[in-house]
């Protein structure tokens, strides 16, 4: 193609010419300079509270794999965005504060089953496989042990010797499961941490 | 309410210079382009739409449909105000006189081929011709014209967007004109995630972990990303469709009454810049970074 000198200059006019947003001040990349450190990536989470049978919805904030927030969930037809004092106070069974006001990993929060030995003084960790042996042993030694069959001529086949408190943190299936065990095994005594 | 409301939007500016660094370099530009648009609308009357069934509306929104208003406008009208609000651009940077000459030109031209009324599709194709001939980047462009075609919507649409049943709506499209958001917030009160349509300013509530472009709602494909030293706004992503949005988070400055979030969205286009450099595309269409700085950014890593 040919140009003319005229037809050049106005084509090298307009290639450095066109005219951007950072001409009339709004910088992007000066206003706070884009580096990959500066981002923080975040996911939130569905998840429902387990401290009640109401079952609300909350919505956890999660960087890095470490929970960073949590908030009722707005979209969610049992609480719509709102919690209560306990569904509020869930970040805190991950983090407490320090002295400073700062969240520190809640150094009360059991990650794994701990007992303490027949005489022993402290809590001594150990794996899941030999706490559930150690829980299923002790309950059928001691259902066996304290199991009533009859009373006053009627079979009543019950133990009054253990009690069984569920937990909200146990979800529809699994508390079917613990109501199967209880009944099976002769147990009268038994309660939820969240009767509503 | 008149529209622009120069209180409202002078009362947003000064938040926003509270709230993100850097912005108060634009202050003059952007009241300058306020301005012009308040004195264009003072002395140009722009007549409300006259035809609008609430009832078949209403019906539409049941459906999941959109009633996708388009408004055709007078093109002498339209150049007018995007004359007015360039020569106000050029009013904050002198250097862009040549610019603005090459504009007006090419605005007459438009107003020579377009007799009849015109539709947002026609002034598009003008800002597309604009970028393609290298007279304006991506992000003037976009500005110029996303000013252009809101004040003209919104000038037309605000008694109908106030009375519509946004209530009834689960779309991620605006219920009234059917463009796609580019920013939203969270409410105060419950945390809820609001689109605010960039075009005609309808307001409606949307699902929070949810994509509006493609309605993946799986948590683990959807996320956002703020910056360390400013956390009003996020930028929410979907791995699936690979497209964002920004959502500007209320409760973090404590915003009380209406928040005018084209004025946050200006301040906060570092947050495009960045989204882009994370290999995501606006799923509003609306391009508010130029190739070149993509290209800045790409030769510094």
């Amino acid at each position: 193609m040919k140009l003319s000198r005229r037809s050049f200059l106005k084509l090298a006019g307009a290639t450095t010419a066109a005219a951007t947003l950072t001409g009339v001040g709004l910088n992007k990349a000066s206003a706070s300079p884009v580096e990959p450190l500066r981002i923080k990536f975040t996911k939130e989470i569905h998840t429902v509270c387990t401290f009640c049978g109401v079952g609300c919805g909350v919505i956890c904030n999660v960087r890095d794999g470490v929970i960073i927030n949590t908030e009722g969930d707005p979209d969610h037809p049992m609480n719509e965005g709102t919690l209560c004092p306990k569904g509020v106070s869930h970040y805190n069974v991950s983090y407490v504060y320090d002295t400073k006001g700062n969240p520190v990993p809640n150094p009360n929060r059991l990650t794994k089953p701990l007992v303490r030995r027949p005489g022993a003084s402290d809590w001594e960790e150990l794996e899941w496989d030999e706490a559930l042996e150690i829980a299923a042993r002790r309950y059928k030694e001691t259902r066996d042990a304290h199991f009533i069959q009859q009373e006053n001529g009627v079979t009543v086949n019950r133990t009054d010797a253990i009690s069984w408190l569920g937990s909200a943190f146990c979800n529809n299936e699994e508390n079917y499961l613990f109501k199967k065990i209880i009944h099976s095994t002769g147990l009268v005594n038994f309660d939820h941490c969240a009767r509503l | 309410m008149a529209y622009p409301d120069m209180a409202m939007y002078k009362e947003e500016i000064k938040r926003c210079k509270r709230l993100y660094k850097g912005f108060s370099e634009a202050e003059p530009f952007i009241e300058a382009v306020c301005d012009a648009v308040e004195r264009f609308f003072k002395d140009n009357a722009v007549e409300v739409l006259p035809v609008f069934d609430a009832e078949e509306a209403e019906e539409k929104i049941r459906k999941g449909e959109s009633v996708r208003i388009a408004p055709s406008m007078d093109p002498v009208i339209a150049i007018g105000l995007l004359k007015a609000i360039s020569k106000a651009t050029t009013k904050a940077n002198p250097d862009l006189k040549n610019t603005l000459k090459e504009l007006n030109s090419r605005y007459d031209q438009f107003l020579d081929a377009h007799t009849g009324q015109v539709t947002k599709d026609d002034l598009t194709s003008l800002r597309d011709s604009l970028i393609k001939d290298n007279v304006l980047e991506k992000d003037l462009a976009t500005f110029l014209f996303s000013f252009l075609l809101s004040s003209l919507y919104r000038q037309q649409l605000d008694s109908i967007s106030e009375v519509l049943r946004t209530d009834l709506w689960e779309g991620g499209d605006c219920p009234l004109c059917g463009v796609k958001p580019h920013y939203g917030l969270l409410t105060q009160e419950e945390g809820k995630k609001q689109f605010d349509c960039w075009l005609c300013g309808t307001v409606w509530e949307h699902t929070r972990i949810k994509c509006p472009y493609c309605n993946n709602s799986d948590h683990e494909r959807l996320g956002y990303f703020t910056l360390e030293d400013n956390e009003n706004c996020r930028v929410n992503f979907c791995q699936d469709c690979c497209q964002y949005y920004k959502i500007f988070d209320t409760r973090k400055f404590h915003a009380d009454g209406k928040v005018v979030l084209s004025i946050h969205n200006l301040a906060t286009l570092n947050l495009d810049l960045a989204a882009r450099k994370e290999g995501f595309t606006p799923g509003s269409g609306l391009e508010w970074v130029n190739d070149s700085e993509l290209e800045k950014l790409d030769r510094q890593n």
